[in-house]
């Protein structure tokens, strides 16, 4: 992914955040880019950019430096981390008593009620919209790598030796598939986990293909049309209105996420809370 | 007529809205079904059959996909719509087929529906049982994409049904979905739940009440029997808040029964229930209430278990801080049961630390306390928990007599593991026992790093002394801090936003944080990214600079003292130097004047001073060695003086006749000669002798000094000032004589004191001019260094760039060689090469030989054919003709490639030839350059 601002001068070290490289696990995708000290040039330089990963080698390579160092947009991924663990933490909820039978004491296993589950994630993904019920792909990724597992490694190097545009691309979409399944009340980690591969596989493999009827079908279609391309600056109820009136993107799963996201407008968002982004200042990339 | 398309969508009106849920799990069946119930009920639908035919058809969705027999959950969703406007209500419930749990559908080829039978599979039947309680019932089917949907429409109270209705079966094209009807679609999520649930009940009643048929009212009792076994519109209230907030770990709720308001359901009503909707009312009793009262009954055990799930510090707080402990048996239940790692975690995560203490300290014996601190607990945090709790001595009576020698001085040497921890061992562990467990820990035998750590012998006596103060003690301390403290302290153990304050805690007397602050600099870790923060960075920097200029003052300070001194000392000495003089002039006045003799009481006085004088004068010359100007002042004084001896005020003196020297005209020339001649190891004082003083270094001298630096400001500042100095020693020559003339003698002596005041500001003057000299010398020098570093590097560059030439010499040397080495190896090949031409030509001769005996073999052969009579003989004839034909073709075909090659051989020394051309050029450039290059590098040297 490019990014801006590839060295940092020494007095950047206020603003930037310390990881030890032995803390490190490979295979992760990275939040920001990644800088290292190099003391002779008394400057901060990026190694790896965001949505890159590690691998073990890398890791090994880097280990006499000690820390990386991450830049404070780092924050920003926080709450989309949060929430995701807050959903992960919903889907596996059990709720498990025991009921009085005539056949003795029996201990009952369910899930929460699937409306109650979905007004719950709701409440947790709307805040994560930005005024004018905006989002940036982006920080999709790290929401869905916390309510999914990650990505199988092997899967992760095939893909970006494959194409590495293209490995961006479908960590987008298939994050943003992720966090619109959710939107639609597809409250369950399995069908999550499947979407997001199959999303993931269909891009960059172009494997996988879903079937023309049912939602997720539609979704995937949706998504397709929503996030043309890896440099895809945000999502907006707006835009998805707008691709409500494009061929193939008409059906009822768009009406049901336009439906869900006038809610998230008119009772979630919060409006005085600045918007993150990966552009400007604050981000990491220069306007 | 539109094209069939899944959903109800295109079935309803515009300003319809349609309700939908999405289900992954057939445990959601009963749940979903009630709250669409609830949300129908409006409308005028019959509740009972709606719900049933409902159930019915999400059941047989789910078992389709699979749901029921799958051991992981589908990968589509069991989609549900319900809508309903005044003429009618719709619901669909959409799935994707699996294949392996539905073979009937995908052998539906037609639209004419199986009949029912014993036999027919369970999707016939369930079709026909819906069939019973809807108006209409239609199968839609995708199969190439494995979608089916039953679609349902339910009549309306004016529409009693009378008779099944119709089953139909409709295939749907797969384009169908790409567009839908612009309709107001609302998740199931987004409705008021609770409250359209908390309705069911008086809904139910008002049922009852309502019911024409007796099916009616049992399906009403039924309704409200199950809205009956519901929680409060409280209690699910709160659930969904703790829902809505990240809900609970998983399975982390326990419930021992199926309760209402504290009390068991009814039997029935939990079998009832079980599998259906109202069993998730039970679930709705989770809550950490249930566990808080468990932990109160002494189920410890439980509370353990509890405490180990509990995973947020509020949840961990309301298990600990409400009534749960007060049980004795039960806290220490607990306390026996966590490991003291956990208990520590639970207790310090989640409860304010006062309150911590207060439990640890009420629940925990001394020893157990003790132990703790010593084996596992973390330090830090029970440290700080004590701290809030207890009363400073009796924390401080606690660490002193519980924790061993080593221990304080392992946490106070070897790691330091948190701030807080040293503060509070410092704080309240007297020096003497830190003392004592240092010089313990000292003899021990060690690691070597832990040993690098601890006091040395002279920090362990400094510690034991009993003046020693506490200031002193913590300066030690940090003195023995390793890197590796330091740094866990400033970097890794504090958050970066609390190193400054925890500094300024935990560090009050500014020297120890300065030397911190100064061990920090020695570990280079300001530079580098270790550094928490910037505050702390330019802290520590203010403190460290703050301390050089302190040491920097300092210095300078006792150097201006010890200067003022040694020039107070002296200018006492030259004020009397400057007495016996004015004395000397005084005698040898009256000598020269021949006036009369002095009073009989000055005389003895006079030759008393005289010893005393000698030794002054020496010690005088010293000061000669750092002051020049002063010497030169000095000795225009003398000079002046000397010419005043030389009969330059005679004329004035001779008119002043003093009746005591008259009376004794010949003592006065012996006493004055005494006094006036001085002693042969002594030199006169004079501008001449006080250049070249025996023993004086011309370097040292700072005359040399201004030779050297010819610095002409000063010198005229310098002129400028012993010209006045000049003057006023003259004025005050004369003023004493007039004095002399004038006053009585004690007056003269007082004025005289006044001018000599005079005479040392302006010594002080030209000190001060001295000392400006100094520093332009100074300055010239750092010049001069600055200079001759500077020519140093030069110098390095041009030796730097010899070199590198010399390199280059010597490598196009090498490359000549090469060169020269293959035009050599070009020249051999060239002479091979002329070599085979010749080889060739030989050949080709030989060929050519051959060829022309060929031909005269083939005439010779024609002319044989010619002659010949048989028929065999010719055919024989004419093969060897054809033989040798062929031979010639092969021995043209191999002439002309010979040919070909002589060619390419000749083509070949044509390049080689030009070649070597272009290397003798290459040699005779490089040669000029090579000259070239030896002659630079005499030119940069000189």
């Amino acid at each position: 992914m490019q990014f801006s601002r590839k060295k940092l001068p020494k007095e950047a070290l206020a603003s930037l955040r310390r990881v030890e490289v032995a803390t490190c696990e490979p295979y992760g995708i990275l939040l920001t880019p990644v800088y290292v000290y190099l003391p002779k040039n008394q400057k901060f330089v990026a190694i790896k950019a965001p949505l890159q990963f590690f691998s073990p080698t890398d890791l090994e390579k880097n280990r006499p430096l000690e820390n990386f160092y991450l830049p404070e947009f780092v924050k920003q991924i926080i709450p989309f981390q949060n929430a995701g663990a807050k959903v992960r933490n919903l889907l596996t909820t059990r709720q498990k008593y025991g009921v009085k039978t005539n056949s003795g004491d029996l201990e009952v296993v369910l899930p929460v009620p699937q409306y109650q589950l979905d007004d719950a994630v709701l409440q947790v993904t709307g805040p994560l919209w930005s005024k004018g019920v905006q989002i940036e792909p982006f920080f999709l990724c790290f929401f869905a790598e916390e309510v999914c597992d990650p990505l199988p490694p092997e899967k992760l190097v095939r893909s970006a030796e494959e194409n590495i545009e293209l490995f961006e691309l479908a960590l987008l979409r298939a994050s943003t598939a992720v966090f619109f399944a959710l939107h639609l009340g597809y409250c369950d980690l399995t069908a999550l986990k499947n979407i997001r591969e199959q999303v993931f596989d269909n891009t960059v493999f172009g494997t996988a293909r879903f079937s023309n009827q049912g939602e997720t079908a539609e979704l995937v279609r949706l998504i397709r049309a929503a996030i043309p391309s890896a440099e895809t600056r945000s999502l907006s109820l707006q835009r998805i209105m707008e691709l409500l009136h494009e061929p193939g993107n008409g059906g009822k799963s768009t009406r049901k996420l336009i439906s869900r996201l006038s809610r998230v407008n008119a009772e979630l968002i919060k409006m005085d809370a600045p918007a993150p982004s990966i552009y400007g200042e604050q981000g990491f990339i220069d306007e | 007529m539109n094209k069939p398309q899944f959903g109800i969508a295109a079935s309803v009106g515009p300003e319809v809205k349609i309700y939908y849920e999405n289900i992954f799990s057939q445990h959601q069946i009963g749940r979903v079904t009630d709250l669409l119930s609830a949300i129908a009920a409006g409308s005028g639908i019959p509740i009972a059959s709606f719900r049933y035919a409902l159930s019915v058809a999400v059941t047989e969705a789910c078992q389709n996909q699979g749901m029921f027999e799958g051991a992981q959950s589908p990968r589509d969703p069991v989609a549900i719509e319900f809508a309903a406007d005044g003429e009618k209500a719709l619901a669909s419930v959409g799935f994707t087929f699996d294949p392996a749990y539905s073979d009937v559908i995908s052998e539906f080829s037609d639209h004419e529906f199986p009949k029912d039978s014993m036999e027919s599979p369970s999707l016939v039947k369930s079709l026909y049982i819906i069939a019973k309680f809807t108006a209409e019932v239609t199968l839609k089917l995708d199969i190439f994409s494995k979608y089916a949907e039953f679609s349902i429409s339910f009549p309306l109270k004016a529409n009693r049904l009378r008779a099944p209705a119709p089953i139909e079966c409709v295939f749907v094209s797969r384009d169908s979905s790409t567009v839908s009807p612009d309709r107001e679609y609302v998740e199931l999520g987004d409705v008021a739940y609770t409250e359209l649930l908390e309705n069911r009940r008086s809904n139910a009643r008002k049922l009852i009440e309502a019911a024409t048929s007796p099916e009616e009212r049992i399906s009403a009792q039924a309704v409200l029997a199950e809205a009956e076994t519901r929680l409060s519109a409280e209690d699910s209230r709160q659930e969904a808040q703790q829902v809505a907030k990240g809900g609970p770990q998983q399975e982390t709720n326990v419930e021992s029964t199926v309760v209402r308001g504290d009390s068991p359901a009814p039997q029935a009503n939990a079998v009832l229930v079980s599998g259906s909707n109202a069993d998730n009312n039970a679930g709705n009793l989770l809550s950490l209430l249930q566990e808080a009262k468990a932990l109160a009954q002494n189920e410890p055990l439980l509370a353990v278990a509890a405490l180990r799930k509990a995973h947020t510090p509020e949840t961990m707080e309301r298990l600990l801080s409400s009534s749960n402990l007060a049980n004795e048996e039960t806290a220490k239940a607990v306390i026996d049961n966590l490991t003291p790692e956990e208990l520590a975690k639970a207790i310090v995560s989640a409860m304010p630390l006062k309150k911590v203490g207060e439990i640890v300290v009420s629940r925990m014996s001394e020893d157990d306390l003790m132990e703790a601190i010593s084996a596992g607990l973390p330090r830090d945090e029970l440290a700080k928990a004590i701290t809030s709790a207890l009363p400073k001595d009796r924390y401080s009576e606690i660490i002193t007599d519980g924790l061993p020698p080593r221990e304080i001085a392992k946490a106070l040497a070897e790691g330091l593991p948190k701030l807080q921890f040293a503060k509070l061992v410092s704080t309240v562990v007297p020096e003497p026992k830190i003392a004592e467990a240092l010089s313990l820990a000292e003899g021990d035998d060690d690691t070597q790093e832990s040993k690098q750590a601890l006091l040395t012998k002279d920090q362990v006596e400094i510690l034991m002394k009993p003046e020693t103060t506490r200031n002193e003690s913590i300066s030690i301390l940090c003195q023995v801090m390793s890197r590796s403290a330091a740094e866990s302290i400033f970097t890794g153990t504090i958050p970066k936003s609390e190193v400054t304050v925890e500094l300024e805690n935990f560090l009050p007397d500014s020297q120890v944080a300065t030397q911190v602050a100064s061990r920090l600099m020695d570990y280079q870790i300001l530079d580098t990214a270790a550094m928490p923060n910037h505050q702390l960075e330019k802290k520590l920097d203010d403190s460290s600079k703050a301390v050089e200029f302190y040491i920097t003052r300092t210095r300078e300070l006792e150097t201006r003292l010890r200067a003022a001194e040694d020039q107070r000392q002296l200018a006492e000495q030259d004020a009397r130097l400057l007495k016996s003089r004015l004395a000397e002039i005084e005698l040898q006045k009256a000598a020269t004047g021949k006036t009369e003799a002095e009073p009989q009481t000055a005389a003895p006085s006079k030759t008393s001073i005289a010893p005393s004088l000698i030794r002054e004068r020496e010690t005088a010359r010293l000061f000669q060695k750092r002051c020049r100007e002063f010497e030169v002042d000095l000795g225009e004084a003398q000079a002046e003086i000397r010419r005043l001896q030389a009969g330059h005020v005679r004329p004035k003196m001779a008119n002043f006749k003093s009746p005591d020297v008259a009376a004794r005209p010949e003592q006065a020339p012996a006493d004055a000669s005494a006094i006036a001649a001085p002693p042969s190891e002594v030199p006169p004082i004079s501008p001449d002798t006080s250049q070249a003083l025996p023993g004086e270094s011309a370097e040292a001298s700072p005359a040399a000094l201004r030779d050297d630096l010819t610095v002409e400001e000063v010198q005229r500042e310098l002129d400028e000032e012993t010209r006045k100095l000049d003057k006023n020693l003259n004025g005050f020559i004369s003023n004493i004589e007039e004095l002399k003339a004038e006053l009585p003698e004690e007056k003269a002596k007082k004025h005289v004191d006044g001018m000599l005041r005079e005479v040392f500001h302006e010594k002080a003057r030209i000190n001060e001019l001295s000392r400006e000299l100094a520093a332009a010398f100074r300055k010239k020098e750092f010049a001069f260094k600055t200079r001759e570093t500077a020519l140093t590097e030069e110098l390095r560059q041009a030796r730097h760039q010899v070199n590198q030439r010399n390199a280059n010499v010597e490598r196009m040397k090498e490359l000549m060689a090469a060169m020269q080495q293959r035009i050599r190896a070009d020249k051999e090949t060239s002479g091979e090469s002329a070599a085979s031409e010749v080889q060739m030509r030989v050949k080709n001769e030989h060929n050519q030989r051959q060829i022309e005996a060929l031909k005269e073999e083939i005439e010779r052969l024609n002319r044989r054919a010619q002659s010949a009579p048989s028929t065999q003989q010719n055919a024989a004839q004419q093969r060897e003709l054809t033989r040798a034909q062929k031979n010639a073709v092969v021995a043209e075909k191999a002439l002309a490639a010979k040919k070909q090659e002589l060619e390419l051989l000749k083509r070949q020394m044509v390049e080689k030839d030009a070649r070597e051309a272009e290397y003798k050029r290459s040699i005779i450039r490089l040669q000029n350059e090579l000259t070239a290059v030896k002659a630079a590098p005499k030119k940069t040297v000189a």
